[in-house]
């Protein structure tokens, strides 16, 4: 199938971006284009007008900031970051989240800015932004910027903090996690390249002693956005991990799910799975943090 | 039933002696791979013509409702709109598409854009043609149709109850046919077997989901007067007669052209009713008209398979042996009965699968609803009649306590028996079926496998092992269609090559057959060189069909895995009526003594004095050009044309015929684990042992085997159709029906028999299909794994909930 | 910055196989419309509407893509290899002639795109493993082969290639 007729804008700074999505109604930013596309071709969506970012320079980057944090621009491609030692080293949830993130040629295109903004709640990144406890760094006119915890970011499914018509992405922000911190992406869907049944990303640090400092436990495919298991994260707060204890998180943690049902799977097979996933992937995240697996 | 007697046998029997055996069994490079490497195949889409227009539809979003009124006054303001047509407007211009369904079912009025009234959703209810798929598809978005919702019926069984929606107003019910089958003394053996085992199964809703869409280029050609149909139909001589009338053209004015198509597996039998629509549209507007369907309406609109439920009983020995089976079968067979119901009767034969049952009673019923219409998809009736027969054989295994290896071999027809005359009169060509099945095993290691699984499962690791044994029932005798429809005017299955020497010594080959990657190129080459002696690469063979150059019967086409036993055929006789003219031409021209020539390694020489030699290239240009140095008499040219027939007959008073002239046979040994906590089930080991009789070319046949073993454990696993109540389908696209990528997949250890058949000159036999052998095999071993839990699988299909919920004993 | 109205013509240049070409293309036009119907490479060939199958992989600017994911005035500017470039001076690519010894194709519709993803594969990893060469397909569906020899044929050709380098 093909696109609806649309306008096609392809500005060279951010700045001029923003004019335009300011400017003309019902404009959608084109990133990468492995989801709008898709959508447009499927006729789905009919925007009156693209503003394709591909021409902007500067926004494709992966860097370390003195001070610890990770920045990463919002057009970096998803291959790039799968590739890259740095993410891998510190970050394996993300890395793991990214190889396992559509397949070689969506990677090839498309870019970090451009599924968090679209915010599918069956992506896979979402809920590693708020595992890793991300900052997202929105963009306004006149060289205005904002920053947006990943916590806050995603409101609704395809719905985030930024402001309509007036706001872009331009970076994501990755702060430190100090030695002794580990964490794991665990998806579970039929075939590899679909978009999970359930999804968590797990990432925590842990004392000398194997006890629990810090943890986040955030799933995603289960609601309609990236969603906090709090009660397993309060379950592990201050114990050392076992399969007992990860066992007991996943159950706090999942209790409260009311996942969707579709063609894929039921709201039950969901909830049942969402559990093993939990569990799975805490025990994963603790070892690694512990660093007796990789 | 027993072995079958010397006089069908001898009738069966076919002549080989023109084989050398010097190009069969040769995995040579195949000659359509060259081309396709390198970019360079002629799909439908592929060919641009001056001024081609585009055709796009407007399809229902309803499962059942009335068209109480189409306004096409917007689509009509699109620039580059240059047709719009409903069904109003085709009603028009032709007749309704012919039914082969009985009566009353044959009162049903099908049109190739809903009239009146839509019936599944996903059917065309308006055609836009515009000078760009984009025009076009804008144009058909904006065609405005006032639906008034109807209720739906999507259940066959519900679907006949009284006081159902009915799909067909004009039919008066929603059954197409009811046939009874009653072969053998069904009756005595339950009343004296040891026990009766029972079930009920459902083999799911799928498709073959090729990669390339249907797609048709019509081009009227007005100063010739002659119709051009670029299509990718399986076997466009079978529609022929509906463009001719549609048309009102006759056949040599109507061309229908194939070239390479992009996989079919069933689906593109029925995509005539494109041709139809594309060369109406070119014929009014006098320009070319391409429609290529996109991926949503092929998996939504274009064929799926029928689904099919069936009630079964079997009459069972203490000792394993398997004496009859009672079923009663319903098909839902969708909103149109464009193929079906063919499927209730074509290989009904197999109903006892490879077993020596002795008697069968089938009860089947096809029945409309509002869903797609179906079709024959690859492994089409054999695959739903083999699960039965193989789920029952495992059922019956786990009652006896018996290894369902065990089981099989008990059961299998002999090799003392062959050929073997089924209860239904089907005759089973040839094969070792116990030592394949013994060969499999071993293969993969089954004891060994079976001692791991004890040992895994202490360690809370869930192992299953499937072992099924299936047939690829191939080459179709159509007289079939008589079990349900007497009045039927089609019989037999056979088919026409062309073998020519052209006046170069090179021989052009055309076939009456429409492949979609099975390598009819290279295999026919292969036989023509094994008659001929000539070298492989001098053999040239036409790609695809072409009704104004290809030998046709209205059987011709690609389809029922029948190129090997019929397509083949004839190209072996043509070739050796070929060698025999080339030999006489050469003893002459030679003077060899008492005419006794040789033909070897593309040259001809005197038996009694091989001194006395020409190339055939010499011989060739003599038949052509100069022709007084022939023989006195004979006609000049080297075209040798056949067709091929096989001694089909109808079915008797009783139903009893034989349905297919090949019996391949193949064994599916397949390990499965499942994760204990999300049911997700991942293969660790798959065996496929294969006889489909000599092998042409090995590439090809392990290709075709990899090829049906990846669409049958992808239907177990991954592909299924969802409907909802509303005959909303809920996975008309890639995301979510779910076609495996190559993490899915596992590797396939492919082995092989090879027990030529007596009844083709080649030996070889029909393959590809495979039976569904994989489906069950799969589904076998998920079974398996359950078992210990009690857990039964009532479908074709182990979704990993479903099989979480066995593991967990809870039910939906 | 360019601005181009919905019905307007955009002048789109690519480089396709070495060779420069010009087109003036609506901006919906999708890269793999441009480059079957505008400029004849029919090689690439569409499959699906959601960007599954793969069949359309294309190389641009060095990256395996979906060119019908991709907009033709996207691509303005890039360098494009469809599997029309794979031959050199009439001589098959080493992973057309494993390909081929092999028998990795059937109908030979996904070809294209599968020859496209291994050779992005192989620029990247030259010797990968049946896992790394499962995983490079992913994107690329085929319903006839059950990628048994496809994976085959590009463990072949890795080795072709290999040899290659040495001799």
């Amino acid at each position: 199938m093909r696109p609806a007729p649309f306008e096609y804008y392809a500005p060279t700074s951010v700045e001029d971006a923003l004019r335009l999505l300011e400017e003309k109604e019902g404009a959608k930013l084109l990133a990468g284009g492995q989801s709008l596309l898709a959508l447009m071709k499927l006729r789905l969506l009919a925007p009156p007008a693209l503003i394709d970012l591909n021409r902007i320079g500067g926004l494709r980057y992966v860097r370390e900031d003195g001070n610890g944090w990770i920045s990463i621009g919002a057009m970096t491609l998803y291959d790039e970051l799968e590739q890259s030692p740095l993410i891998r080293t510190r970050y394996p949830a993300m890395h793991e989240a990214l190889y396992r993130l559509g397949d070689q040629q969506v990677r090839n295109r498309g870019t970090i800015g451009g599924s968090l903004a679209h915010a599918d709640p069956s992506a896979n990144l979402p809920p590693v932004m708020v595992a890793l406890k991300a900052q997202l760094v929105a963009a306004r006119r006149g060289g205005e910027r904002r920053t947006i915890p990943a916590d806050e970011f995603f409101l609704d499914a395809f719905t985030t903090a930024l402001e309509p018509d007036r706001e872009m992405l331009v970076e994501v922000r990755l702060p430190p996690w100090p030695p002794g911190s580990g964490g794991t992406y665990m998806k579970l869907s039929k075939r590899e390249i679909d978009f999970s049944i359930v999804e968590v990303a797990a990432q925590m640090s842990v004392d000398g002693d194997g006890r629990v400092k810090e943890s986040r436990v955030v799933l995603g495919s289960v609601a309609t956005r990236p969603y906090r298991a709090t009660a397993a994260e309060n379950v592990l707060s201050g114990s050392v991990v076992d399969d007992a204890l990860a066992a007991k998180a996943a159950e706090a943690g999942t209790k409260d799910l009311e996942p969707p049902s579709d063609v894929q799977a039921s709201s039950w097979y969901r909830k049942e799975v969402a559990k093993v996933l939990v569990k799975r992937a805490i025990l994963r995240a603790w070892k690694r943090a512990r660093g007796v697996e990789q | 039933m027993s072995k079958a007697s010397p006089e069908i046998i001898s009738t069966y029997k076919q002549d080989s002696s023109a084989l050398t055996l010097k190009w069969l069994g040769k995995p040579l490079k195949p000659k359509e791979d060259y081309r396709l490497v390198r970019g360079r195949g002629m799909f439908v889409d592929d060919v641009q013509l001056p001024r081609m227009a585009y055709a796009a539809f407007a399809r229902s979003p309803y499962a059942h409702a009335k068209i109480k009124g189409i306004d096409v006054s917007r689509a009509a303001s699109v620039p580059g709109v240059l047709l719009i047509w409903t069904g109003e407007d085709l009603k028009k211009r032709m007749r309704p598409l012919p039914q082969a369904t009985p009566p009353p079912a044959r009162n049903a009025i099908d049109y190739p854009l809903a009239v009146d009234k839509v019936r599944f959703q996903g059917e065309p209810v308006a055609m836009v043609v515009a000078e760009s798929r984009y025009a076009a598809e804008d144009a058909a978005s904006q065609i405005d149709v006032d639906y008034e919702p109807l209720p739906v019926v999507v259940d066959a069984e519900k679907a006949l109850e009284p006081g159902a929606p009915l799909v067909h107003d004009e039919v008066g019910t929603n059954l197409i046919a009811h046939v009874h089958y009653k072969w053998g003394d069904v009756d005595y053996y339950f009343q004296h077997a040891d026990m009766v085992v029972e079930g009920k199964f459902h083999y799911h809703r799928f498709t073959g989901a090729p990669l390339e869409p249907n797609a048709v280029v019509a081009d009227y050609d007005e100063r010739a007067d002659i119709m051009t149909v670029y299509c990718n139909n399986q076997a466009p001589m079978e529609w022929l007669p509906q463009l001719s009338a549609g048309l009102n053209m006759p056949y040599p004015k109507v061309r229908v052209v194939t070239r390479d198509i992009g996989g079919g597996f069933g689906t593109k039998l029925v995509n005539y009713v494109y041709m139809v629509l594309a060369s109406l549209a070119s014929k009014e507007l006098r320009r070319p008209v391409k429609y290529v369907e996109t991926r949503t309406e092929n998996l939504q609109a274009a064929a799926h398979n029928a689904e099919r439920t069936c009630y079964v009983s079997a009459a069972v020995q203490r000792d394993g042996t398997v004496l009859a089976i009672r079923m009663k079968c319903l098909d839902d067979d969708g909103a149109y009965a464009r193929h079906e119901p063919a499927g209730m009767t074509v290989w009904a034969q197999v109903s006892t699968g490879m077993y020596r049952i002795r008697a069968l009673e089938n009860d089947f019923y096809a029945v409309f609803t509002n869903k797609c219409p179906s079709t024959s998809i690859r492994g089409f009736s054999r695959a739903p009649h083999l699960f039965m027969i193989e789920r029952m054989m495992d059922r019956i295994a786990r009652k006896l306590g018996m290894d369902p290896a065990e089981i099989r071999m008990r059961n299998l027809v002999r090799p003392e028996d062959m050929p073997y005359m089924t209860p239904s009169g089907g005759l089973y060509d040839s094969g070792n079926w116990p030592e394949g099945l013994r060969k499999a095993l071993e293969a993969a290691d089954y004891q060994g496998w079976r001692r791991k699984q004890e040992e895994l499962r202490r360690q809370g690791r869930i192992i299953g092992i499937g072992v099924v044994v299936g047939s690829d029932s191939a080459g179709p005798n159509m007289a079939q269609v008589k079990m349900y429809n007497p009045g039927l005017p089609y019989t037999s299955g056979t088919e026409g090559a062309l073998v020519q020497m052209t006046p170069d010594g090179k021989v052009r080959v055309t076939l009456g057959t429409s492949p979609q990657g099975m390598g009819h190129e290279t295999t026919a080459a292969q036989v023509v060189a094994d008659v001929l002696d000539v070298d492989y690469d001098d053999i040239y063979v036409q790609t695809g069909f072409d009704s104004f150059t290809s030998v046709y019967t209205m059987h011709s086409g690609t389809y029922g895995s029948r190129f090997a036993p019929l397509g083949l055929s004839a190209v072996y006789l043509a070739a050796a009526r070929l060698k025999e003219k080339l030999a006489k031409i050469s003893a002459y021209v030679l003077n060899c003594p008492g005419g006794d020539v040789v033909i070897e390694g593309g040259k001809a020489y005197c038996r009694a004095d091989p001194q006395r030699s020409t190339d055939l290239k010499r011989i060739a240009r003599i038949a052509y050009g100069n022709v007084n140095e022939m023989p006195p008499g004979m006609e000049p040219g080297l075209y040798s044309i056949a067709i091929f027939r096989p001694p089909f007959q109808n079915p008797d008073e009783n139903k009893r015929a034989n349905l297919a002239l090949t019996y391949s046979y193949n064994v599916h040994v397949v390990v499965v684990e499942i994760d204990p906590e999300t049911g997700m089930p991942r293969i660790l080991n798959y065996v496929a042992l294969e006889d489909s009789g000599r092998i042409v070319n090995p590439l090809v046949v392990d290709g075709q085997v990899h090829g049906a073993v990846a669409h049958g454990l992808a239907e177990a696993l991954y592909e299924k159709y969802h409907y909802d109540e509303n005959g909303n389908l809920l996975n008309s696209n890639f995301v979510d029906y779910l076609a495996p990528t190559a993490l899915e997949v596992p590797s396939i250890s492919v082995l092989h028999t090879e027990t030529p058949s007596p009844f083709t000159p080649t030996g070889a036999k029909g393959m590809g299909e495979g039976g569904g052998t994989a489906v069950q095999a799969v589904i076998s071993a998920v079974e398996d794994a359950l078992a210990p839990l009690g857990g039964e699988l009532e479908e074709s299909h182990a979704d990993p909930e479903v099989i979480l919920r066995i593991l967990k004993g809870t039910s939906s | 910055m360019s601005e181009i109205g919905a019905q307007e013509l955009m002048h789109v240049r690519v480089k396709v196989n070495g060779q420069w070409y010009e087109a003036d293309v609506e901006p919906r036009t999708l890269l793999i419309d441009m480059l079957r119907d505008v400029l004849g490479f029919t090689g690439p060939h569409i499959g699906c509407d959601t960007g599954h199958c793969g069949a359309c992989t294309v190389i641009m600017n060095g990256r395996s893509v979906k060119s019908c994911m991709v907009l033709a005035v996207q691509a303005d500017g890039s360098e494009i290899m469809t599997v029309e470039g794979l031959e050199k001076d009439g001589k098959l690519h080493p992973l057309q002639e494993a390909f081929w010894e092999n028998h990795a194709l059937q109908c030979g519709y996904c070809t294209p795109g599968q020859l496209m993803s291994a050779y992005f594969l192989l620029s990247r990893n030259p010797n990968p493993s049946e896992e790394e060469i499962r995983k490079g397909i992913e994107g690329n569906l085929c319903r006839c082969t059950g990628y048994v020899n496809i994976v085959k044929a590009i463990k072949a050709a890795a080795q072709k290639m290999a040899d290659a380098k040495m001799s």
